[in-house]
């Protein structure tokens, strides 16, 4: 702290008015380059010099700072929490590839158009659609990358809502940790540690438009935000963001959508903030939809956070089960149907919804090898009933209605197809109804959040002013906003975050040296 | 900054208080040291909760033997001084949380046996009752024949794990090679003596509702010091996401 107060950085960093960035915004948007002015002096020296700042240690992060490093540049990759990986780390592992080995293998066929059109059906056309296209057409050699460059090993491979065919990929992990972990061991071997206490304060960004370097707070204590040194890096080449969404900023949050109010439990680390959005944003970058926030329809009310039961709706029930309103014993959506159209209608129950499966449907799930039951048997979020009975007396559900619920979706299985909400019905669909049963409590969540900068195909953080690029400043992953539109298919968000992360490296690494 | 200034005021402190004591006090001499033994990791149940201790259950660093690094062949002081043990419950000895150099380990840096009297620094603290006998040249060991780790007198969460370390003979130097400041020395050095991961992550494969030396979160979140805090009270670093009510040393 001493330290951080004789630093010659701290007091030079002083913040400019907000008139004068407008002035000299203004005066610059006659000028051929990108238009918004500095609004943070540049320090006389700087603290230490690199080629390539990352900030933010998830997918995107790791990749970019990968991709750079691969390429020779020097990279300092900072991270604010105590651990690195984000969301990534705590994530459920599952990665959509179009045209992949194991769709070769199962003969199912898939291309990155069918993949382009699912995102594009569940974003309701928001989607800014030369991103999503980078993504869908990426993804099969992201996978290969994954295999033959990090020594991702991956399980098996599962059909997932909103998604026309089964893509995605699960890891042999069952969590995001299968990618974070082997990414953080090659970027070791590459000399890239990241700096785990290193909360990003200011990105610096100079008169001539570009962005020079980073403020930064040295042994920072999360949440503390005054906590922890001033420090200043320069970037000589670009400071890449990759600080994820801002799902547990309640704040923030409900700026953009004031019903998600902190009530509302969450998915996301608690390091999912949003200051470092506001800190780009406060030097001249443009927030994409900020509002489309996704909740996730497979969260329980019985265990905070992502937890577990979301394994049990998405790897069991959601193929080989059914959702029903307990209120009325009736489905109400398709199960398979993507987050946003399931969470609504989840909400519109008033969270009285159940899923459930049989005995056949648990260990035809069970032969999976992606799917971890015993540790959701460890918990108390999914119950098991010996009879139909019992578990529509536990949920208060209208018995009658809900055998009668069974006898049509068994009815649809005969006849291969779902008339009532169109679920997906692969060949070996099972029937349900055979005791015991096996059933978890859902109510949404907030998980994702679509909106975010505004960046063009090459990953670079587009200029609020002239919607030109900004010089020096490449952004990626969740805290970007626009490939997933209104509504982000399940899987597709390691595919972004990966894509883009490693397009974000590769052209930092390419900059010329502006010092 | 004022408790910088707070921990260098206690540090001055503590430094004429040591120096005082050195002349002062009887200091034990060498004394031959018991075999040596692996870090024993103590696991039970107490006040009802399921409870995992890591320990070093031996004043005789297991590495390190009686040979302190910067001791070099001298051996710890062993002896019980003063009368019979009569246990009594501790106040708060887990207040000291400083990062200035503590006089203790100070005295290990510099090479000067600490004394492990616990009154020439918590002078004005109490934090041992008037009846409990002199620490001086007590090890871990010996507070262990009374204060049974799982037993109503457990030192557990009391004391605080440098306090621990420092007890068993493993002196700050042996954790960091730089003092000044201290830098955290790493989850390998700690499973040099500790572990490996796996052997800890069984002896801890019954805690309830899960194992905490087992994340499937991976090696990241199997760093010692995200929960294990040496200088200020142990964190569940698990509860900052899940309700996983450990308890943990
Ligand atoms: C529980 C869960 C399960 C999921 N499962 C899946 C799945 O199976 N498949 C899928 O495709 N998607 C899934 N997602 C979504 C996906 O994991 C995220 O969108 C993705 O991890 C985001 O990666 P990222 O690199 O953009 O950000 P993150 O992984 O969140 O990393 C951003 C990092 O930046 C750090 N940071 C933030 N601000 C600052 C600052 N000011 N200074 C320094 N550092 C900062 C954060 O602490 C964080 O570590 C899941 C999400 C969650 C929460």
């Amino acid at each position: 702290m001493a330290k951080g107060e004789s630093s010659k950085t701290g007091p030079k960093l002083t913040r400019r008015q907000m008139l004068r960035t407008g002035a000299l915004a203004g005066a610059s948007l006659t000028l051929a380059g990108p238009a918004t002015a500095a609004v943070r002096e540049m320090p006389e020296s700087w603290d230490e010099e690199v080629d390539v700042v990352v900030i933010g240690t998830g997918f995107s992060g790791l990749a970019a700072a990968f991709e750079a490093a691969k390429a020779g540049a020097d990279v300092a990759l900072l991270e604010k929490m105590r651990t690195p990986g984000g969301n990534s780390i705590i994530n459920g592992g599952y990665l959509s590839v179009a045209g992949s080995p194991r769709q070769a293998e199962q003969g199912i066929e898939d291309s990155s158009e069918l993949l382009l059109q699912d995102m594009l059906k569940a974003g309701q056309g928001l989607n800014h659609v030369e991103l999503a296209r980078t993504v869908a057409e990426q993804s099969a050699s992201t996978l290969t990358w994954t295999i033959d460059e990090v020594g991702v090993e991956y399980g098996g491979m599962t059909q997932l809502g909103g998604h026309a065919v089964p893509r995605s990929y699960t890891t042999a992990a069952g969590s995001g940790s299968g990618i974070v972990v082997p990414l953080l061991e090659r970027l070791g071997e590459l000399g890239v540690t990241p700096r785990t206490g290193t909360l990003l304060k200011h990105l610096i960004r100079d008169d001539d438009g570009r962005v020079k370097g980073v403020m930064v707070h040295d042994r920072y204590r999360f949440p503390d935000e005054a906590s922890g040194t001033p420090k200043t890096i320069m970037a000589r080449k670009a400071v890449i963001l990759a600080t994820g969404g801002f799902g547990n900023d309640v704040a923030f949050r409900q700026l953009q959508d004031p019903r998600l109010t902190e009530d509302l439990d969450t998915t996301n680390q608690p390091g999912a903030t949003g200051e470092a959005i506001r800190e780009a944003l406060r030097i001249g970058c443009v927030n994409v939809q900020p509002s489309w926030i996704q909740l996730g329809p497979w969260g329980s009310p019985d265990e905070r956070g992502f937890g577990v039961a979301p394994y049990f709706v998405i790897g069991v029930s959601a193929l080989n089960g059914l959702m029903v309103d307990t209120q009325t014993g009736k489905r109400f959506v398709n199960e398979l149907a993507d987050r946003k159209t399931r969470s609504d209608a989840i909400i519109a129950t008033g969270n009285k919804a159940i899923v459930f499966c049989d005995a056949p449907g648990l260990a035809k799930a069970a032969e999976s090898p992606s799917v971890k039951l015993d540790r959701l048997f460890e918990t108390e979020v999914l119950t098991e009933y010996a009879t139909l009975q019992d578990m529509a007396a536990a949920h208060d559900i209208p018995l009658e209605a809900l055998q009668a619920t069974i006898d049509d979706f068994n009815a649809a299985v005969d006849a291969g197809e779902d008339l009532e909400f169109g679920r997906y019905m692969p060949d070996d669909q099972l029937k349900t109804g055979e005791a015991p049963f096996y059933a978890v409590r859902v109510a949404p969540k907030i998980h994702h959040t679509m909106g975010g900068l505004g960046i063009n195909a090459d990953a670079q953080a587009l200029d609020l002013a002239s919607n030109a690029p900004i010089p020096g400043l490449y952004a990626a992953g969740e805290v970007t906003g626009g490939v997933h539109g209104a509504s982000r298919l399940g899987s597709c968000a390691i595919a972004d975050c990966l894509v883009f992360g490693r397009i974000a490296g590769r052209n930092a690494a390419a900059e010329p040296n502006w010092a | 900054m004022d408790g910088q200034q707070k921990h260098r005021r206690l540090l001055r402190l503590c430094l004429v208080t040591i120096t005082l004591a050195l002349l002062a006090v009887f200091v034990a001499g060498p004394q031959a040291s018991p075999p040596r033994s692996e870090p024993v990791l103590t696991f039970g149940l107490w006040s009802g909760h399921t409870h995992f201790g890591v320990a070093l259950a031996d004043g005789n660093h297991p590495v390190l033997g009686g040979h302190h690094p910067v001791l070099g062949g001298k051996e710890w002081p062993r002896q019980l001084s003063g009368g019979g043990p009569t246990p009594q419950t501790h106040g708060n000895l887990s207040v000291w949380q400083g990062t200035g150099r503590h006089p203790v380990i100070e005295a290990s840096v510099t090479g000067q046996n600490p004394l492990h009297d616990c009154a020439s620094c918590h002078e004005g603290d109490a934090v041992l009752s008037e009846t409990h006998p002199p620490t001086a040249g007590m090890s871990m060991n010996d507070c262990r024949a009374c204060h049974v780790p799982d037993g109503p007198l457990s030192l557990e969460g009391k004391l605080s794990l440098s306090h621990t370390h420092i007890l068993s003979g493993v002196g700050c130097a042996a954790c960091h090679e730089n003092t000044d400041p201290p830098e955290d020395p790493g989850t390998a050095l700690c499973l040099a003596c500790h572990g490996p991961l796996e052997t800890l992550a069984a002896k801890t494969a019954d805690v309830s509702p899960t194992n905490p030396h087992e994340s499937p979160h991976g090696p990241p979140f199997a760093e010692c010091s995200l929960c294990h805090l040496q200088h200020e009270p142990s964190e569940n670093f698990c509860s900052t996401c899940h309700d996983f009510n450990f308890n943990l040393p």
